[in-house]
């Protein structure tokens, strides 16, 4: 016997339905906030929600493992592209920071000396030769550079000299350097010399100053300063005593010096392009 | 007795089945979209215990799911008990007359339970709201992907009947 869909029972089944329905609307309707039946519901669902939601965290946590490598590969990528780049950031923010220290001290010069006029330039090589003691710069004759202008530090402390010189490039040959002689002299007694660079045998070098009269009385750590010519001015800081003794030919003295600046951290220095010459 | 505790039972494990497959729905496949569209699980549920149970048992069954649905907050409201009451009888009857009881019927009757209650809800919301005839396609890419869980949904129901009989 085939089975009738309309049976007496279904037709109830369905009129309670569509009731039911009528009365959960109406109920939800006017009901402001949850109902009674969304309660319970809510109530019964919920930690079987938080419980689910757990495993499915987890599960996901071992899909994005297992299926998101690739992802996380390129966004792992992404990431240390972009750590490079404020890596970078900072760099320059350091580099800015240390320029604008140097500068600073820079403005306490020009303060003391209103005469001097200064172009910056950053160290871009230094020569590869163990006998000279050399470095270039990425400025030149296009910054009013010239040949024979003085390069110091923040501080005032003498480098060395511009020896060549390009459109966009400069040659400064340091202080330690053999080649270069400076007039210079002792600040505190005025005992007047040539500070020169010398190479030593075991391939060191240092800082002389020669020409000094046998009678100068001569003291550890007083200052060496130029005596101006009409490449640099006067009142530069060279270094510091740290010797004295008869030179080879007996007819006069010389000091070792210990150099002022600091060759081997140098990274800017500032070429004095203008000054009185009193 | 035995046939009674049995009977307790399955409808027991059909109602963990419907709040499981009524928090997975809303947990773990109420954020991701596939293709734009969210996938529904109640009405395959309904369909595949529908089919084993009968027609009248699948009525009640289908109208209890659309009352929990609707109390946990599923849109359309109260025209789930309705549709899914309606869509228990339909599947119960068809199986019980016209097919076997297999995935493949399973299949079907998750589909016909499918565009029922989603094309239903869909004209309603054509007619409360703005959405356009154009919003059909998105209807029916997702009873075509709501489908893919008829599988584990018809072997649940079927272990639980076996269970209860």
């Amino acid at each position: 016997m085939k089975k009738n869909f309309w049976t007496a029972r279904l037709k109830t089944i369905l009129i309670v339905a569509v009731v039911l329905a009528v009365i959960v609307a109406v109920i939800l309707g006017i009901t402001s906030g949850a109902s009674f039946g969304e309660n319970v519901v809510g109530t019964i669902l919920s930690p079987i929600r938080t419980g689910i939601a757990a495993i499915d965290r987890q599960a996901e946590r071992y899909y994005n493992y297992i299926f998101g490598y690739e992802a996380l590969k390129a966004e792992n990528a992404e990431l240390q592209k972009k750590i490079l780049e404020m890596e970078e950031d900072v760099r320059t923010a350091e580099q800015y920071q240390r320029e604008n220290e140097q500068l600073k001290t820079l403005l306490g010069l020009s303060e003391e000396h209103e005469d001097y006029s200064f172009v910056s330039a950053y160290i871009i090589s230094w020569d590869s030769s163990d006998y000279k003691s050399a470095f270039t710069i990425g400025k030149g004759t296009n910054s009013g550079l010239e040949e024979g202008m003085c390069a110091v530090t923040e501080n005032g402390q003498v480098v060395g000299l511009i020896t060549k010189v390009g459109v966009n490039w400069a040659t400064i040959t340091t202080i330690m350097d053999s080649s270069l002689e400076i007039s210079a002299s002792i600040a505190s007694s005025g005992y007047t010399g040539v500070v020169q660079g010398t190479y030593l045998p075991d391939g060191s070098s240092i800082l002389r100053m020669n020409y000094l009269l046998t009678d100068a009385i001569i003291k550890n750590d007083d200052q060496v300063v130029t005596t101006g010519s009409t490449l640099y001015p006067r009142g530069l800081l060279l270094g510091y005593i740290t010797n004295a003794s008869q030179d080879e030919t007996g007819v006069a003295k010389y000091a070792t010096l210990n150099p002022s600046c600091d060759l081997d951290n140098l990274e800017q220095i500032f070429i004095i392009t203008e000054y009185a010459n009193n | 007795m035995r046939e009674r505790y049995k009977n307790a039972l399955m409808w027991a494990l059909y109602a963990a089945l419907v709040l499981f497959v009524l928090v997975v729905q809303t947990v773990s496949f109420g954020r991701p979209r596939f293709w734009g569209v969210k996938l529904c699980f109640v009405p395959v549920l309904v369909a595949c215990v529908s089919m084993h149970v009968g027609s009248e048992a699948g009525s009640v069954f289908g109208m209890a799911c659309g009352l929990v649905w609707t109390l946990s907050g599923a849109d359309g409201g109260a025209l789930h008990i309705v549709l899914l009451a309606g869509c228990g009888a339909v599947c119960g009857y068809l199986c019980d007359r016209y097919l076997v009881r297999n995935l493949v019927s399973a299949l079907l009757m998750s589909l016909l339970c499918l565009l029922i209650c989603q094309l239903v809800l869909f004209f309603f919301k054509c007619m409360v709201t703005s959405i356009g005839i154009q919003g059909l396609l998105p209807v029916l890419a997702q009873v075509g992907l709501s489908l893919l869980l008829c599988p584990p949904v018809y072997l649940a129901a079927w272990a639980i009947r076996k269970a209860g009989a």
